[in-house]
C-alpha cells in the first residue's frame, strides 16, 4: 500500500537530511506505528507522501502509485490528518465536509449517509452547522478525521493524531483506526504516544535524525532487543544510542 | 522598565518580523533579493509619492501669497494627521485584535501599561511613513518659499515626530473602549463597524473642506489678516493650528507657545490612552475570550444541502466563503469601490459640487465626451480590481491552511482556475455599484455602458492574472493575522506593476488612434486588452503546475 525507497530531504540545500535514505514498505490491512523523538523526520516523511513536500532523492508509491509522477492519482487514495489540523475557521463544518466530498467526486447519497454515520461517530454531529472557528482542538481533529474518511481512502495517514484530545476522543480515533483496519485499509499514524502504538500497531518503526533503526512486530523488535520487554525501553534503548 | 525595554524589543522584533528575516537573508542565506527588491519598491514608491507631493506643493505654494502658503501647510498637516488617525486605528485593531501574542503576554509579570505601551510604540513606527511622503515635501517646498531658519526647521522636525502622537493616542482610546464592548470573539463585527466609521469620517472630512471651500471667501479679507483661515479651518482639530504655527512662526513667541502647546497635548494625549487603557485592557480582554457554548446540529434542513458538486465550482465557493467571511479583506479589497462612489455622488445630489456640473457640460460639448466617460469608467474599474488584492494574494492568503489545497485530488491548473474565476466575480460586482454611479451622473446610452463594463472588465484580467502568478511564485504564507496577508504582502501591489505599461499603452493607443479609427476606438481597445488577457491567462495556466508544485508546505 505504501512503499517508501530511499527517500531522502533536506530543507537547506547541501545541508544535514532530515530524512535520510528511508526505506519503508506497508502492507495493505496493516496499522503502521512511526516512531521517533522530536525532529527525527516523522512528519517530514509524512509530508512527502501527501504530497505537500518534495523529497530531494528516492520514490514514494501509494496504492501503485508515485507520488511525483502521478500525484492526483496518489492524493485520490489517500486521507490525511496532520499534527495540527489548521481548518478553514471562517467555514461552517458541514461546508468544509461539503467541500472535501466536492473535490473527491463523492455522490450526493453517499457523503450524506458518510456524513451522518462519521459525525455521529465523533459525536460532532451537533455543531456540523457551526462555523470551525469556534471548534475546540479536539473537535477539529475530529472534522479533520471525518473529512479524511468522507471518501473511504485505502491508506489513512495521520500525523500524531492523540495530541490534545481528552481520553474519550483518543479512545474513539483507535476505534476508528481499528474499523478502518478490518475493513482491508492501512493505517499510517506517527505518535509519541508509545503505549498506544504497542497496543494497536501490527508493526512500528522507529525513526532517529532521519533513518529508519528498527522496524517490525512488537514480538520482532523485543527479540532484537533480548532483555529489554516493553516498547518505551525498547523505544528509549535505540533512540538514546 | 527593564521588562518593558525588553517587551519592546521582542514585540518589534515580531511585529516587524525582523527575526524571520535575519535567519532567512543573514543565517540561511536564502532569498536575498527580496529585501533588495522590498527596499527599491519602497524607495521607488515613497520616492513617485514625495515627488509628487513635492511638484504639487511647489507649484501650490508658488501661485499663493504668503498668507495662503500657513493654510497651504496646515492643509497638510491636517491631511496627515487625519491619515494618521485612520492608520492607526487599523495598525491598533490589528494589534489589539488580531495579534496572538496577548494570551502569552497577559499571563507574564507584565504591567498592563507596558504591554499598551510597547504596542503603542509599534504602531507609532509605522505611523511616520505618511508624514514622510506627505509632509515632509511640503515642508522642503514650504522652506523653500519661505525659508524656515534654524528654529524653523528644528520646530519642524519636532512637529514631524510628535504629529502622529495625538490621532494615534485618540485611535488607542477609540479601539480600547470598543474593545471593552464588542469583545476580540466578535472582531468581524468591530472592523465592520471601524470601516463604517471611516467612510462616515472620510465624507464628512470632505464636506469640511468643500464647506470652507476657498472659492466662496472674499480674499482681500483674508490678505488683510481679518479673516484667520488657519484658526477657521484647524478649529476641528486644534493640535493642527499648534503643529502648523510651530513651524510657520518658529523664532518668535507665538510659534514656541505653538510647539509647547502640541508637546504637552501629546504627552496628555499619550498618556489618556495609557490610563483609559489600564482601565479597560483586561475586562476587554477577557470579556472577548469567552465563547458560546451553543451548537446548532446537523438536521435534515442542513444534510438536504449536502449535495455533489464539480470540483471547480466547490474551489470557487470555497473562494467567495473564505474572502467574504474575512471582512478585514473584503474591506481591504473593496471600501474603495464604496467610498468612491459616495463621494462622487454625495456632493453632485447635495448640490455642492461645481466641479460635477462642469465636467458634465464639458463632456456634452465634446464629440469625444462619450468616449472619453467610457475610458474613465473602464480604467476605473480596471484600477479598483487591480489594487483590490484579491487575484494577487490568493495563494498567500490561504496561508496555514494552503496544506488542504495541496492535499486534496485536483491540479493545480484547476485551483488557479478557480482563484481567478473569484477574482473575475469581484471585478464584475465592483462594476455594479460603479456603473450606476455613471448611469445616475452622466445617463449615457445602455450600448456605452455595456461597452465600458466590456472594457473595465477585460483590462482588469491581465494584471490579475499575471499578479496571481506572482502569488503562486512567491506566496507570503507565512502571516500570523489576517491582515498581515493583504497588508504586509507585497505582492498585492504587483498587479499595479502589471497595469502601468498596460495603462500607458491604452493612453497612446488612444491618443494616435482616436482619429483614424473613430467609432472603432473602443472595439479596437477591447480587442487589444483581449490579447493581452488571452495571453496572460495562458501564461498563468501554463505555469500553474509547475509554481503549484515548487510551493512546498513546511509548517
Amino acid at each position: 500500500m505504501l512503499s517508501i525507497r530511499n527517500v531522502s530531504k533536506s530543507y537547506v540545500k547541501d545541508g544535514v537530511n532530515v530524512v535520510d535514505n528511508l526505506n519503508l514498505e506497508v502492507a495493505p490491512g496493516e496499522i503502521f506505528g512511526f516512531l521517533g523523538p522530536n525532529g527525527a523526520g516523522k512528519t517530514t516523511t509524512i509530508k512527502m507522501t501527501v504530497g505537500l513536500l518534495k523529497q530531494d532523492k528516492g520514490s514514494i508509491t501509494v496504492n501503485g502509485h508515485d507520488t511525483r509522477q502521478n500525484p492526483l492519482a496518489t492524493k485520490s487514495s489517500i486521507g490525511y490528518v496532520p499534527d495540527n489540523p489548521d481548518l478553514y475557521d471562517k467555514l461552517r463544518a458541514i461546508e468544509y465536509i461539503n467541500f472535501v466530498a466536492d473535490v473527491y467526486g463523492i455522490g450526493t447519497a453517499v457523503r450524506q449517509q458518510r456524513l451522518l454515520r462519521l459525525a455521529r461517530m465523533f459525536e460532532i454531529h451537533d455543531a456540523m452547522s457551526d462555523l470551525i472557528g469556534s471548534f475546540s482542538h479536539g473537535m477539529k481533529q475530529k472534522l479533520a478525521l471525518t473529512a479524511a474518511l468522507i471518501h473511504e481512502p485505502p491508506l489513512l495517514i495521520l500525523d500524531e493524531p492523540m495530541v490534545g484530545l481528552d481520553p474519550r476522543s483518543a479512545h474513539l480515533f483507535k476505534e476508528l483506526m481499528n474499523e478502518h483496519c478490518s475493513q482491508g485499509k492501512t493505517v499510517f499514524f506517527s505518535t509519541h504516544i508509545l503505549d498506544v502504538a504497542e497496543r494497536l500497531c501490527h508493526r512500528v518503526g522507529i525513526l532517529r535524525r532521519g533513518r529508519l533503526i528498527a522496524c517490525g512486530t512488537m514480538e520482532e523488535l523485543r527479540q532484537a532487543a533480548t532483555a529489554e520487554s516493553s516498547l518505551e525501553s525498547i523505544f528509549l534503548g535505540l533512540t538514546e544510542k | 522598565m527593564k521588562s518593558f525595554w525588553r517587551l519592546l524589543k521582542v514585540t518589534v522584533l515580531n511585529y516587524f518580523h525582523i527575526s524571520v528575516m535575519q535567519e532567512t537573508y543573514i543565517e540561511q542565506r536564502q532569498r536575498q533579493w527580496e529585501p533588495l527588491l522590498f527596499g527599491v519598491a519602497i524607495v521607488a514608491g515613497a520616492g513617485i509619492v514625495g515627488g509628487l507631493v513635492f511638484t504639487s506643493a511647489q507649484l501650490l505654494l508658488g501661485g499663493l501669497p504668503p498668507q495662503f502658503a500657513e493654510l497651504a501647510l496646515m492643509m497638510f498637516v491636517l491631511a496627515t494627521q487625519f491619515m494618521a488617525l485612520g492608520f492607526g486605528l487599523a495598525s491598533l485593531i490589528s494589534l489589539f485584535y488580531f495579534s496572538q501574542d496577548l494570551s502569552v503576554l497577559v499571563p507574564l509579570p507584565l504591567k498592563e501599561w507596558a504591554i499598551l505601551a510597547a504596542k503603542f510604540v509599534v504602531a507609532a513606527i509605522t505611523e511616520y511613513l505618511p508624514p514622510l511622503v506627505l509632509l515632509l515635501p511640503m515642508l522642503i517646498a514650504y522652506n523653500q518659499r519661505l525659508p524656515l531658519g534654524l528654529w524653523g526647521i528644528l520646530s519642524a522636525l519636532a512637529v514631524f515626530l510628535l504629529l502622529p502622537l495625538i490621532p494615534l493616542s485618540l485611535a488607542g482610546v477609540v479601539t480600547l473602549t470598543i474593545m471593552r464592548g464588542i469583545g476580540r470573539r466578535h472582531r468581524d463585527t468591530l472592523i465592520v463597524v471601524a470601516s463604517l466609521l471611516s467612510i462616515a469620517g472620510i465624507l464628512v472630512f470632505q464636506f469640511f473642506f468643500q464647506s470652507l471651500a476657498i472659492g466662496n471667501l472674499d480674499v482681500g479679507e483674508v490678505l488683510q489678516g481679518r479673516i484667520d483661515l488657519v484658526a477657521r479651518m484647524g478649529s476641528m482639530f486644534p493640535p493642527s493650528v499648534w503643529a502648523t504655527r510651530a513651524i510657520s512662526r518658529a523664532g518668535e513667541p507665538d510659534g514656541l507657545f505653538n510647539l509647547l502647546y502640541l508637546i504637552l497635548a501629546s504627552i496628555a494625549a499619550v498618556s489618556a490612552f495609557l490610563l483609559v487603557g489600564q482601565r479597560v485592557f483586561y475586562s476587554g480582554l477577557i470579556g472577548g475570550e469567552e465563547r458560546s457554548r451553543q451548537r446548532t446540529a446537523l438536521d435534515a434542513k442542513a444534510l438536504a444541502r449536502a449535495v455533489q458538486k464539480p470540483a471547480l465550482t466547490a474551489l470557487v465557493w470555497r473562494e467567495i466563503r473564505l474572502f467574504m467571511r474575512m471582512p478585514i479583506w473584503v474591506l481591504n479589497g473593496f471600501i474603495a469601490i464604496v467610498i468612491v462612489p459616495l463621494s462622487a455622488l454625495f456632493p453632485a445630489f447635495a448640490g455642492g459640487d461645481m466641479g460635477l456640473g462642469q465636467l458634465t457640460s464639458l463632456l456634452a460639448t465634446n464629440p469625444q465626451g462619450l468616449t472619453i466617460l467610457v475610458l474613465i469608467f473602464a480604467a476605473l474599474l480596471a484600477a479598483f480590481s487591480v489594487i483590490n488584492t484579491v487575484a494577487s494574494t490568493a495563494v498567500s492568503r490561504e496561508g496555514k491552511h494552503l496544506w488542504i489545497s495541496k492535499s486534496i485530488p485536483v491540479a493545480a491548473v484547476a485551483q488557479v482556475k478557480a482563484k481567478l474565476i473569484f477574482a473575475l466575480i469581484c471585478t464584475t460586482a465592483t462594476g455594479v455599484p460603479l456603473i450606476a454611479t455613471f448611469a445616475l451622473l452622466f445617463s449615457p446610452d445602455f450600448p456605452a455602458l455595456l461597452l465600458a463594463f466590456a472594457l473595465g472588465l477585460v483590462a482588469s484580467i491581465a494584471p490579475q492574472a499575471l499578479g496571481l502568478a506572482f502569488d503562486l511564485w512567491r506566496p507570503f504564507l507565512k502571516w500570523t493575522t489576517p491582515q498581515h496577508a493583504v497588508k504586509n504582502n507585497l505582492n498585492a501591489v504587483t498587479p499595479l506593476v502589471f497595469a502601468l505599461p498596460l495603462g500607458a499603452i491604452s493612453y497612446y493607443f488612444y491618443l494616435w488612434m482616436r482619429e483614424p479609427l473613430g467609432a472603432l476606438l473602443l472595439p479596437a481597445l477591447l480587442g487589444l486588452h483581449l490579447v493581452a488577457a488571452g495571453f496572460s491567462v495562458h501564461f498563468l495556466l501554463a505555469k500553474a503546475a509547475e509554481l503549484y508544485e515548487r510551493i512546498e508546505v513546511t509548517t
